[in-house]
């Protein structure tokens, strides 16, 4: 919701006429992306950092 | 010291924009396999194809479509691969939010989930990356189809998901799509 000022009209529906559907829509996207991450996603990228670490340690 | 073949700094920037696009790389898996843990295992393989291509990210374009199509091309292959049908199973059974009253709309979320699964994944996907705010031409980069069919797909899930919520009683399928341009 916070993305719609991208500076591109809104086109998946009118903002004039109630729309249900479309915030409820918002809404299941929003509940996800405000959940917390879960710590797998944290392990992926310290695996990430470490393969990072190595790589930059090999070029010096 | 940078140093041709030195990537750290690009690797740095990379590692930046992957942490911060994970809540959202994990609602895009959500809106394509509905079950959670399906859903963050996809996420989390898309997260580690990414890095592996990053070479092939052009810096200053738009990573969110990039990284997105990354997720997308996964699922339907795993999908494919699997060779079965694997159906959007939706979690949100258990969660009691209505969203806020929209002069008279009322909408329970486990209802949309549900009308969200009879639709097919392309319309399904097509409806949430437009409501999360994303273009109709970063979608056709994402989903990798012409702007029209991203148009096509949205009307017509639009409508499936009003006829569903609608007038769930009502067997008789009704050719509403055609209706609204």
């Amino acid at each position: 919701m916070a993305r719609e000022k991208q500076g591109s009209p809104r086109q998946g529906s009118s903002s004039n006429t109630p729309d249900p559907i479309g915030s409820a829509l918002r809404k299941m996207w929003a509940d996800v992306e405000n959940e917390q991450v879960p710590d797998q996603f944290l392990d992926l990228l310290d695996a990430i950092d470490a393969k990072r670490n190595s790589a930059s340690q090999g070029d010096e | 010291m940078m140093q041709p073949g030195d990537n750290a700094a690009p690797d740095a920037m990379f590692r930046a924009d992957l942490v911060q696009i994970v809540p959202s790389l994990r609602a895009f898996a959500r809106a394509l396999a509905g079950n959670r843990d399906l859903a963050d295992d996809l996420a989390q393989e898309a997260l580690t194809k990414a890095w592996a291509a990053r070479a092939s990210f052009q810096p200053g374009s738009n990573f969110r479509a990039w990284i997105f199509r990354i997720l997308r091309n996964h699922f339907y292959t795993t999908v494919k691969v699997a060779r079965r049908f694997v159906p959007y199973d939706p979690d949100h059974s258990d969660h009691v939010q209505i969203v806020p009253p929209n002069q008279g709309g009322q909408l329970l979320l486990a209802d949309l989930a549900r009308a969200l699964a009879t639709l097919s994944a392309e319309q399904r996907e097509a409806l949430l990356l437009v409501e999360s705010g994303m273009r109709w031409d970063e979608i056709a980069v994402v989903t990798g189809v012409p702007l029209g069919t991203v148009k096509s797909r949205i009307t017509r899930g639009r409508a499936a998901l009003r006829r569903f919520i609608d007038g769930p009683e009502d067997a008789t399928p009704v050719r509403v799509a055609a209706l609204t341009p």
